[in-house]
């Protein structure tokens, strides 16, 4: 064996459950050449022999034992660094592990940059959820090569030392060492560490696998923040490093540590006082307040305007008020204060607000500033109300839940009624009690439900179904729900029969919790004590022979047999006056296929309608008749029907005698992707959309370019009607009607005090790398006070942040979007195939396309002339720059664009006349009366 | 540091194509440095194709028998049927003989160091204990093409452990990395030969050929290039074009140039050739209009004989040879239009022809193999740590 090249520090004290995970991560890494020294705190648990047995079969283990415990990290690390005999050391603690990598990755990069410290990431596991994040990404983004710390301060937020390798020699000329007696040791060493070295490189690679269990019975000790050591092993530490930059003179690093304090440190201790009460709380308080008096507080205004709040709560020792602006910060912007507005600002009530003093030399109004949250003028639907659930009654089959709700600014004086809701799914309803709202106590508006649990899922509560308990609120025909927290840390974990339930087939209770949060969670429970019926069935079933199983299983061919006789018979047994409608694969009740539905219902209504279904049952319209898709109900239906109407997604045999319209298409913005080979997709994919297409009786398409497209992506040589876009036959109307688009405005709860700006991003295939969106942080803080934007997500990985409720709102999983476009005053797209709808409907148009080049070249193509419906533009701030000179002047700006938008509309869009749904009527015929 | 035994797996090395080629020269590089190789092919294939004519290495063949194509049938069906029952098993047997062919190979001598040329040599490997042994995977296409088929996932889960995992180009192994993975690096394919004299700019006169060299595939697009010349040829009478190569498009094709306005008398369809150069030495301009590539080997050849290039902006690959049009014209894919303009050009300008060949020429000696064989050994030096 060749000298090593790392050393690797593991410490522990009695952990030898977890201890050999960690070792082995570390003797399968891919660097072989490493001495793992096992520093043992004085164990009494078998560590000792568990090291020593490993280290028989690897001689690169060594054992090295504390003579007494030293009760932290600090004294065993340093021993490892004294007993280090490579060039190179890294820690690691006895419950993490090292990525696979991890030692390679950072030695080489050590070595070809000449850094003597290489951070590389961490990566954070709940070990309760399993939920991965990376620790402090923004600092490990990219590989980053700096010969100073003061060239990249903010590596101070990445404060933990076993992320890191460190040259030894550094370590030991520098005499740098853990401080010993102290929690948050590795912020001190790490930060020496850093000023030290000639060289900083930080590299993105996984390398540190930090495994967090927040409600361990024993939490680890850096955890227990609300220890009264480890507030105060925090303020040394911060007062050492303070000292530690103000004798190196290290001002730049001094500013991104101040900074660091506040988001970080201090957030930790903040966020906590929502859960600690008011005696542990307040010593706790006592400790931060001298020490955050010293810190600069300037960049308390680069953090989020409540977690300012709340650090000016602190410094006058509120803790009520610090409470109330952390419930902001931690409970998705939930306003727990009324807001007080005067002259065009908005600030925090406090009853501080008025007193004119000045806290650390700045005014109370600039510490409770919250003009930028816009918290007044955000839609009554997309409020983030503070409902606080302070009784839970149940007597009989009969449930009670009283409780309050903060209404800042008075909105609620109006409010029509109030329910609470067992919400499933983030915001459906799985069921839910009436209530009625009550007087007011302070700001608080009371209010009481009662009823007794029924289920409005359309189908049973299964035995996963769980959610959280929310309040909705009902104002002139808005609806606003936020999820309601526990007036009390716990609520009494109640039980709730279910009325109605066959016994022990399924849960018949529900169970309640509070969650850390506050919120509060609901599951559906199985009948307690006795297994339930299937569990009983399931266990026989798997205790039988396997051939039994196996010949049960053939059973299940059926499942393939049966469909397929149903096929068979329904074609030959046809009903003239059934139609079977199909939009998105059964997710989706509106479009192009809902216009033709609604008209067919009007020119015939004897005939029978059925929409094939799978999306929830709650978002069926209530009077569609539906059936489920893939069941064998399905195909007999559609056997039968004469008319199937889709979007090209559907499936199943129709009839051959059938009418079946394909009217899913919109305009042809970018390649469809099967008529292109630069396109990349399967070639069994496309070969079963053409099969798919030889079903096809009459295509509906927009316009006659649009045409051409379909005919030739699918191969399709059939009928072909030019029609319009009927899914726009409404919005057309509504577009240049006045009254109507007001009333539709108030319908959508879209704000009347600013322009609506709609942004529908494409879809992008599964080759992106980081999708290149509208920064809907910008947007809020540089164009929110004068344009409302509604995000249609295609890709959005998550949802709008609940912060920028006042500028972002997402609007979805409507299926008119086409109302949205009408009710809109500008439109902003990329690629969507909506820019045809929005055309059609004569809207300006913004095309921002910042990855033009690549989606034109690698992803998906685009059909040429698009660039006429309005300005292309590339980055953010174009956008933000098209978007004002809009909003500035909007009927100079559109004398611009209009002509060659019209022009455009005019050759791929079809008709403006909301006739479109007649012409497909017309085209398709009414079934029956064909010869 | 005494040289480690290696082991080069690769899908198959019989074939004639490029990735085959790639194999054999740098089994013959290592083996002529003193490295103890053997190249391991999982399945035969017919006729057999000698790339060297003194190996400096040992080679064996895993499989019996060729692969059978799976059926075309799956689920009930395929069980069902008892054709696609026989293909399955006879699949399930050479699997097992290639597994215990492995394991014989790698016990017979001492470890060091395994490459899986492709994803199936892994999967082979995956199943051979080989603990011992220090692994080096590859993948040979670029992240665009993984991501739009079925490489993807497999890529991750096969390679996220091995000591090493090398794609042809930084930008490739950068994606590789921010998919998940964190032991990419980059090594390029070595060139098969490095011509000593570079050709002469052709057609002094306005004479000269456009050569495509390559399969006949619909990936590789040379339907493109033929609407591409169907734009361009009357402008230049003297100039011929030339698909080399053969594949499932030639009918497709032919129809397409006899269906040309003007020109399709100018274009010829040779079979394939094992000797790149010199049909090389016969072309003026290398057209290569692809849809999809890795680190295209015909272009860094026809670069390395100092041949004025146009290539579709395909592939990370291509960008890096093409040094991002500097050495080579690049033309955004699936675009007749652009990709005509630049042959035009091209075939009108006997200096722009020779800069862009002397350009070319420079940019890819860093592919010699001498070079690239020097970045194998230290990237052997460095799994070995």
């Amino acid at each position: 064996m060749s000298a090593p090249d790392v050393t690797v520090v593991v410490i522990s004290y009695n952990d030898a459950a977890r201890l050999p995970r960690a070792l082995a991560s570390i003797q399968r890494q891919t660097l072989r050449a490493i001495e793992i020294i096992v520093v043992d705190d004085a164990s009494t648990d078998g560590t000792e022999e568990i090291v020593r047995r490993i280290a028989e079969g690897d001689p690169r283990v060594r054992y090295e034992r504390l003579e007494m415990n030293s009760g932290g990290c600090s004294a065993p690390r340093n021993r490892g660094i004294d007993l280090a005999s490579a060039p190179w050391v890294m820690f690691c603690d006895s419950d993490d592990e090292y990525e696979r990598h991890a030692c390679k990755n950072l030695l080489t990069t050590a070595e070809s940059t000449g850094a003597d410290v290489v951070c590389g990431t961490a990566e954070r596991i709940d070990v309760r959820t399993g939920r991965t994040r990376r620790w402090r990404p923004e600092v490990h983004d990219v590989t980053v090569v700096v010969d100073a710390l003061s060239d990249f301060p903010e590596l101070l937020f990445d404060t933990i030392s076993v992320n890191k390798i460190y040259r030894t020699e550094l370590l030991r000329s520098n005499g740098i060492r853990f401080p010993e007696g102290l929690l948050f040791e590795d912020q001190l060493f790490t930060l020496e560490a850093m000023a030290a070295a000639r060289r900083i490189a930080t590299i993105p690679e996984t390398v540190y696998r930090w495994y967090v269990d927040r409600l361990s019975d024993e939490p680890s000790i850096t955890q227990r923040r609300n220890e009264v050591r480890n507030v105060e092993s925090r303020i040394e530490i911060n007062r050492r490093i303070d000292a530690f930059l103000a004798g190196r003179g290290l001002a730049e690093v001094r500013g991104a540590k101040d900074l660091k304090f506040l988001k970080h440190d201090l957030y930790l201790y903040l966020s906590s006082m929502l859960e600690l009460d008011d005696d542990t709380a307040r010593p706790l308080m006592d400790r931060l307040v001298p020490y955050v008096e010293q810190v600069n507080l300037a960049p308390a205004w680069r953090l989020r305007p409540a977690l300012r709040v709340a650090i000016y709560h602190l410094l006058v020792r509120d803790l009520e008020g610090i409470r109330s602006a952390m419930r902001f910060v931690k409970w998705a912007s939930v306003v727990d204060a009324p807001i007080v507005e005067r002259d065009g600002r908005e600030w925090w009530g406090s009853r501080h607000l008025d007193d004119g003093v000045e806290v650390a030399g700045i005014s109370t109004r600039d510490w409770l500033d919250v003009s930028s949250l816009r918290l007044t003028s955000i839609p009554f639907s997309q409020r983030r109300y503070l409902h606080r659930v302070d009784g839970f009654r149940l007597s009989g089959d009969i449930v009670s839940v009283t409780g309050s709700t903060v209404d800042y600014d008075g909105m609620l004086a109006e409010a029509d009624g109030v329910e609470v809701r067992f919400l499933i799914h983030g915001s459906q309803t799985a069921m839910s009690l009436a209530g009625e709202w009550l007087g007011y106590d302070g700001p608080h508006r009371l209010w009481r439900a009662e009823g007794v649990l029924s289920d409005h899922l359309g189908r049973r509560l299964e035995a996963k179904d769980r959610g959280t308990l929310g309040v909705a609120v009902m104002r002139k025909g808005q609806v606003n729900v936020v999820s309601a927290r526990a007036a009390e840390s716990d609520v009494p974990a109640a039980s709730v029969r279910f009325p109605g339930r066959v016994h022990g087939v399924g849960p018949d209770h529900i169970e309640l919790a509070s969650h850390d949060n506050g919120a509060i969670g609901w599951r559906a429970a199985r009948p307690s004590g006795a297994r339930s019926r299937w569990a009983a069935l399931r266990a026989w079933w798997y205790r039988l022979p396997g051939t039994t199983r196996l010949a049960a299983g053939f059973a299940l061919i059926g499942r393939e047999v049966v469909p397929a006789i149903a096929t068979r018979l329904g074609h030959v047994l046809p009903r003239r006056d059934l139609a079977i409608f199909e939009a998105d694969g059964g997710r989706s009740f509106g479009g192009n296929v809902g216009a033709i539905s609604g008209g067919l219902a009007v020119a015939r209504p004897g005939m029978r309608q059925v929409w094939v279904h799978r999306a929830t049952p709650e978002s069926v319209p209530g009077l569609v008749d539906v059936v489920r898709r893939g069941t064998l109900r399905h195909a007999w239906l559609r056997a039968r029907a004469s008319l199937v109407v889709d979007d090209g997604s559907s499936s199943g045999d129709a009839s051959p005698r059938a009418v079946v319209a394909n009217a899913g298409h919109g305009v042809a913005v970018h390649h469809v992707g099967l008529d292109d080979p630069s396109v990349l997709v399967s070639r069994s994919a496309v070969a079963a959309l053409r099969r798919r297409a030889r079903e096809w009786t009459v295509v509906v398409v927009a316009s006659m370019p649009a045409a051409a497209v379909i005919s030739r992506a699918f191969g399709y040589r059939g009928r072909v009607t030019v029609a319009g876009l009927p899914r726009m036959d409404a919005a057309v109307g509504i577009r240049t009607d006045d009254v109507a688009r007001a009333e539709l405005r108030r319908r959508l709860d879209l704000p009347d005090d600013r322009a609506v700006v709609v942004y529908a991003p494409a879809g992008r295939g599964p080759t992106s790398s980081g999708e290149p969106l509208v920064d809907l942080d910008r947007w809020d803080r540089e164009l929110g006070d004068r344009a409302y934007l509604v995000v249609r997500a295609n890709s959005f990985d998550s949802a709008v942040p609940t912060r920028l409720r006042s500028a972002v709102r997402e609007l979805s999983d409507t299926d008119d979007f086409g109302l949205v476009l009408a009710a809109g005053d500008l439109f902003v797209s990329d690629y969507s195939s909506l820019i045809g709808d929005a055309a059609l409907i004569d809207l300006p148009i913004v095309l921002f396309q910042p990855d033009r080049e690549l989606y034109v070249n690698r992803t998906r193509g685009l059909y040429p002339g698009l660039g006429s419906v309005g300005p292309q533009i590339e980055g953010m701030d174009a956008l933000v720059a098209e978007v004002s000179s809009w909003i500035d002047d909007p009927a100079g700006w559109d004398r611009e664009h209009a002509a060659r938008r019209q022009a455009w509309a005019a050759e791929h869009c079809g008709p403006r006349d909301g006739r479109a749904t007649e012409r497909v009527i017309e085209a398709i015929g009414l079934p029956g009366e064909r010869t | 540091m005494s040289r480690p035994r290696v082991v080069l797996m690769a899908n198959n090395i019989d074939e004639v194509g490029g990735a085959q080629r790639v194999v054999h020269v740098v089994a013959q590089h290592l083996g002529l440095r003193g490295y103890s190789v053997d190249l391991v092919g999982i399945a035969p294939h017919e006729p057999r194709h000698e790339y060297v004519a003194d190996p400096a290495f040992r080679r064996f063949t895993l499989m019996p028998e060729p692969w059978p194509a799976p059926p075309s049938a799956s689920g009930l069906t395929a069980r069902l049927s008892p054709a696609d029952r026989r293909i399955n098993a006879q699949r399930a047997r050479l699997r097992a003989v290639a597994i215990d062919r492995l394991a014989e190979v790698l016990a017979d001598g001492p470890p060091g160091i395994v490459v899986t040329s492709q994803l199936w040599a892994m999967e082979h490997l995956a199943d051979v204990p080989h603990g011992n042994w220090a692994v080096m995977g590859q993948y040979h296409s670029s992240f665009e093409a993984a991501a739009a088929g079925r490489d993807l996932p497999r890529a991750l889960a096969l390679y996220a452990d091995v000591d090493l995992f090398t794609l042809l180009t930084p930008e490739d192994a950068e994606r590789f990395r921010q998919a998940g993975l964190n032991n990419t690096q980059w090594l390029p394919n070595p060139l098969a030969f490095w011509p000593d004299e570079p050709v002469v700019a052709a057609g002094e006169d306005g004479t000269g050929v456009v050569t495509y060299l390559g399969r006949l595939s619909v990936e590789k697009g040379p339907r493109f290039l033929v609407e591409a010349w169907g734009l361009i040829a009357d402008r230049h009478p003297g100039w011929r074009l030339r698909f080399v190569g053969s594949g499932p498009e030639e009918a497709d094709l032919r129809a397409r140039v006899a269906a040309l306005p003007v020109g399709s008398d100018r274009v010829e369809f040779l079979p394939p050739v094992s000797d790149a150069e010199s049909e090389l030495r016969r072309a003026g301009i290398l057209a290569l209009p692809s849809l999809t590539e890795g680190l295209p080997l015909a272009l860094a050849e026809a670069m390395a004989m100092g041949l004025p290039c146009v290539a579709t902006d395909c592939s990370a690959g291509v960008r890096l040879l093409a040094r991002d049009g500097e050495a080579a014209r690049i033309v955004p894919r699936a675009e007749p239009g652009a990709l005509g303009e630049a042959l035009s050009r091209l075939m009108g300008s006997t200096t722009e022809r020779a800069v862009l060949g002397e350009r070319a020429r420079s940019a890819v000696s860093d592919y010699r193999a001498d070079l690239v064989i020097d970045r194998w050994e230290q990237l052997f030096a460095a799994m070995l740590r």
